[in-house]
């Protein structure tokens, strides 16, 4: 097990971005693969994506980002990276269905952006769990699922 | 780890191991669930798991308008008056533990200033639903307990307390027989909507089930 107490920089730093490169080459990076919510944690458990044990305490002011470098050793490297989010995307048939599915993902406490008419909730559970909960809304005829780009 | 055949050395090293990372302060654990499914009695059980291993603790409890579950833990005798904190939401608990957690950042941050060599902090906090979930700016680490009292449909329900927690916990598994819950339908429809995510199934009168909540939370944030 390999305890991290400190985020490195990001591996866009000059400083660390060729020594990353360089061992990149060597095929001696190792990922930690984090969905968005997981980028908050400041203190758990994860394997990397070669399987390494990594027991991660940072102090509480610091921030997990996408491409922060954890471990840079002479023949081994750890990096953070964000895993893409996975959305579900509604259209809302009329103004009514809108506000009536604004309101409900709020109530839900979803994550959402809204982008081309649409309403984009980040899945952060099993997708079934979203649609089950919004079943009404595709019975009624309020929504339909969209592209999300 | 390191083990050794004599268990005072063992808690003796677990508690060093352990200090090594207490440079960036004590694991925050959150405890939450609806009234009465056992959160209390849980901790309860706890708290001599870790105080056996050397494991220094505080416990921070959200009440809505009462101090009631920090008055019983004060009066359990189980740890230090001192090292327990109440936090009066003035609401439905869950808004301190998610939207807001400010009011339990900083009794955290007043505890562990008050006690140095912290470990451990166990943040309790209910909520009349299985919508209550906890802000990963305020916890490590958090899990959600039912009972089967509650009903054997709680998990299939998939509350976002359900679903999302670290460890969801199954308590009071000796009343099942007695309310008609089936154990074995809520620990195979808990895994089904937990994605892999682990259950524990527990009865915090009797201590059954309670070191394995406490391996899960050594494991995963205190990494003995």
């Amino acid at each position: 097990m390999i305890q991290i107490t400190d985020v490195l920089g990001h591996s866009h730093d000059s400083k660390l971005s060729s020594r990353l490169h360089d061992l990149s080459h060597q095929n001696k990076v190792e990922y930690i693969v984090l969905d968005h919510p997981n980028l908050q944690r400041r203190r758990f458990r994860v394997k990397t994506d070669r399987g390494t044990d990594c027991a991660i305490s940072i102090s509480r002011e610091t921030r997990l980002t996408n491409g922060a470098v954890l471990l840079l050793e002479s023949d081994r490297a750890i990096v953070v990276k964000m895993s893409k989010d996975r959305w579900l995307s509604l259209k809302p048939n009329d103004i009514p269905s809108a506000i009536e599915l604004g309101y409900f993902a709020g109530n839900m406490h979803w994550r959402v952006k809204f982008k081309d008419e649409c309403l984009h909730i980040a899945l952060e559970s099993p997708e079934d769990i979203y649609l089950d909960r919004l079943k009404d809304f595709f019975i009624q005829g309020k929504i339909v699922r969209a592209n999300h780009d | 780890m390191r083990t050794c055949q004599d268990p005072s050395i063992n808690s003796t090293l677990h508690a060093a191991m352990n200090r090594q990372t207490l440079s960036n302060g004590p694991a925050r654990v959150g405890i939450g669930g609806p009234v009465g499914s056992g959160k209390t009695a849980l901790i309860e059980q706890l708290i001599p798991i870790f105080s056996n291993r050397g494991n220094e603790i505080a416990v921070i409890t959200n009440d809505l308008v009462t101090r009631e579950d920090a008055k019983r833990l004060q009066q359990s005798g189980l740890l230090a008056s001192e090292r327990v904190v109440a936090v009066e939401a003035g609401a439905c608990p869950h808004t301190v533990i998610r939207e807001d957690p400010t009011l339990n950042m900083q009794a955290a941050e007043l505890l562990e200033r008050k006690f140095e060599n912290l470990e451990v902090v166990l943040i309790e906090s209910g909520g009349d639903n299985l919508a209550s979930t906890f802000s990963l700016d305020l916890v490590d680490y958090w899990m959600f307990v039912i009972d089967t009292s509650e009903g054997d449909d709680i998990p299939r329900k998939r509350g976002p307390g359900i679903v999302q927690s670290d460890l969801l916990v199954i308590n009071k598994v000796d009343l099942a027989p007695y309310v008609g819950a089936d154990i074995n339908l809520m620990v195979k429809e808990g895994q089904e909507v937990r994605d892999g995510k682990p259950l524990a199934l527990t009865n915090c009168k009797t201590g059954a089930g309670i070191q394995e909540v406490a391996d899960h939370i050594i494991n995963n944030v205190l990494f003995s």
